[in-house]
């Protein structure tokens, strides 16, 4: 923060972004800054204890809005904006579908849950979908296409956890720990952002903000602490988690940029399979030892293909447009 | 999901992006409109007009970086519109007048350790005597976490505008704290 603060009084910082965001949201790096400044400025204590009770006092009276209400005016707005189905759907492998329907009716679930609370809820984001929900804490998950979450909201006060199969980027408010489980391991937090992946077999955690605390499955495994920038990964034919650092400027899938670094050629497919939602065929024996390294090109399926294939001695045909043959050039 | 991405889905033809958007504004967008206009269903209809607009007209609309200023610049607009109507006013009237209408809800854990209930009354009281327009900038800021940008382009006046509103209702209230801190003497939480 380049702000001189020392030149503000209790009005100007209660009107200070940086300053709300430490006492309405919470934020750790606010809250860190605040209190260092503090610590740098003594003097300042009384001012910042009014522009902090200020801004404490300033919440309002909310009634929220009754749950037919908002159910009533969706149906509405979903009927008056209904339009006459434009072509059969391709028809798709079982396993999509069923992803499908379970993305329909996690849709319904998610509305039931909100309606009568209680029991456990399964959201999925279906192939070429993202989403994002909120957690009964309102902790925010947002979900990576072909990605299955679960919680028991009946649990919810003692304990927080989640069921996670795919990726999912959660942002979790503060209290008690938050727990993520997945096939390969235990991510656990208390109020922090994070990357969790689950993906083709790989167990990929990355911290943004806090601190994470991640367990694998392995048995000689010591649990590992990451601080923010810091990640491990467990790949599918790995026995220890590698550590390494991410740099935190850069672009997510969050902020809607994938990016492949060096990624196995199989695993790339892979995620254009859920990205795209389309199905690609290739022989394993042409990926043995093959990478790729780039940006995949949103909403552009043929880009991506010719920027995967081509350096790597490839062509591709489609045999329909969700079915993708990949082949030697 | 960013707003930005989420936009891109609706302007694509995506029925969940505006679902997924109506679910996430629906709240608000019906808290805020009734603190404009206390007739409910008027609100309502504005509402509903809004999302119906919006997907007819997807592919018109312009990128936005706050789906949430987007939707409430609209909604302000409609409802205004409406109620110019129904009370058919003037042409002379100022129409983007609305008489903005908030009330503080004091957390009880702030009263039980800082604020003693009357003081939190004696707030509330000096909040309501805020003007219309201060009000609005300050729920805008400190409710829906809106920049000074964007609740200059919601109440459609100027940056600075913005910042006098909020920095001399922050002034008017903060009269009313420096009295009580005299008397209070609290430790500072963690």
């Amino acid at each position: 923060m380049s702000q001189d603060y020392t030149k503000y009084d209790a009005v100007e910082l209660a009107g200070d972004a940086w300053f709300i965001q430490w006492i309405v949201e919470g934020d750790p790096e606010a809250s860190q800054f605040w209190q260092d400044w503090l610590k740098a400025h003594p003097d300042r204590q009384s001012l910042v204890d009014e522009a902090r009770l200020l801004v404490k006092a300033l919440r309002f009276k909310e009634t929220p809005a009754e749950e037919n209400t908002v159910q009533r005016l969706w149906q509405n707005i979903d009927t008056l904006t209904e339009e006459p189905p434009v072509t059969s759907k391709q028809s798709r492998p079982g396993i999509i579908r069923w992803l499908g329907y379970a993305a329909a009716a996690a849709s319904v679930a998610l509305v039931l849950f909100f309606a009568f609370g209680r029991g456990e809820t399964t959201v999925v984001a279906e192939y070429a979908e993202q989403r994002t929900l909120f957690l009964p804490d309102s902790s925010e998950v947002k979900l990576n296409a072909g990605t299955t979450i679960s919680f028991d909201e009946k649990k919810w006060d003692t304990e927080r956890v989640v069921n996670l199969d795919g990726e999912a980027f959660f942002e979790v408010k503060k209290g008690q720990t938050f727990s993520v489980q997945t096939n390969r391991g235990t991510v656990e937090v208390l109020g922090t952002s994070f990357n969790v992946n689950t993906h083709d077999g790989r167990f990929d955690v990355a911290c943004y903000t806090g601190r994470v605390q991640v367990d694998s499955r392995l048995k000689d495994e010591q649990p590992a602490i990451l601080n923010p920038g810091q990640r491990v990964r467990l790949n599918r034919d790995r026995q220890e988690m590698q550590a390494d650092t991410f740099d935190l400027q850069r672009e997510s899938w969050v902020s809607g940029s994938i990016e492949f670094d060096s990624t196995a050629l199989s695993d790339v497919f892979a995620e254009m399979e859920r990205q795209f939602d389309v199905e690609i065929e290739v022989n394993e024996a042409l990926l043995v030892g093959k990478t790729h390294t780039g940006f995949l090109v949103q909403g552009n399926l043929d880009s991506t293909l010719t920027a995967v294939s081509w350096p790597n001695q490839l062509t591709y045909k489609k045999e329909t447009p969700r079915r993708i043959i990949i082949e030697q050039q | 999901m960013s707003d930005l991405l989420l936009w891109k889905r609706l302007k694509s033809g995506d029925k969940k992006a505006l679902e997924t958007i109506y679910l996430q504004e629906i709240n608000f967008l019906l808290g805020y409109g009734k603190k404009i206009s206390s007739n409910g269903p008027l609100v309502e209809d504005c509402v509903q007009d809004l999302f119906v607009e919006l997907w007819r007209n997807r592919e018109g609309v312009s990128n936005t970086d706050s789906i949430r200023r987007y939707l409430v610049v609209s909604l302000r607009r409609k409802i205004i519109r409406k109620i110019s109507k129904t009370q058919k006013v003037q042409s002379d009237k100022v129409p983007e007048e609305v008489d903005f209408e908030a009330e503080l809800s004091i957390d009880t854990k702030l009263i039980a350790q800082e604020l003693s209930a009357e003081q939190a009354a004696q707030l509330k009281e000096a909040f309501s005597q805020l003007s219309s327009r201060q009000q609005e900038a300050i729920y805008l800021k400190y409710y829906s976490g809106m920049d000074y940008k964007d609740i200059a382009e919601v109440m459609d006046i100027n940056y600075q505008s913005v910042r006098n509103l909020i920095f001399n209702a922050l002034g008017k209230l903060r009269k009313y704290l420096t009295s009580l801190l005299l008397i209070i003497f609290y430790a500072f939480f963690s």
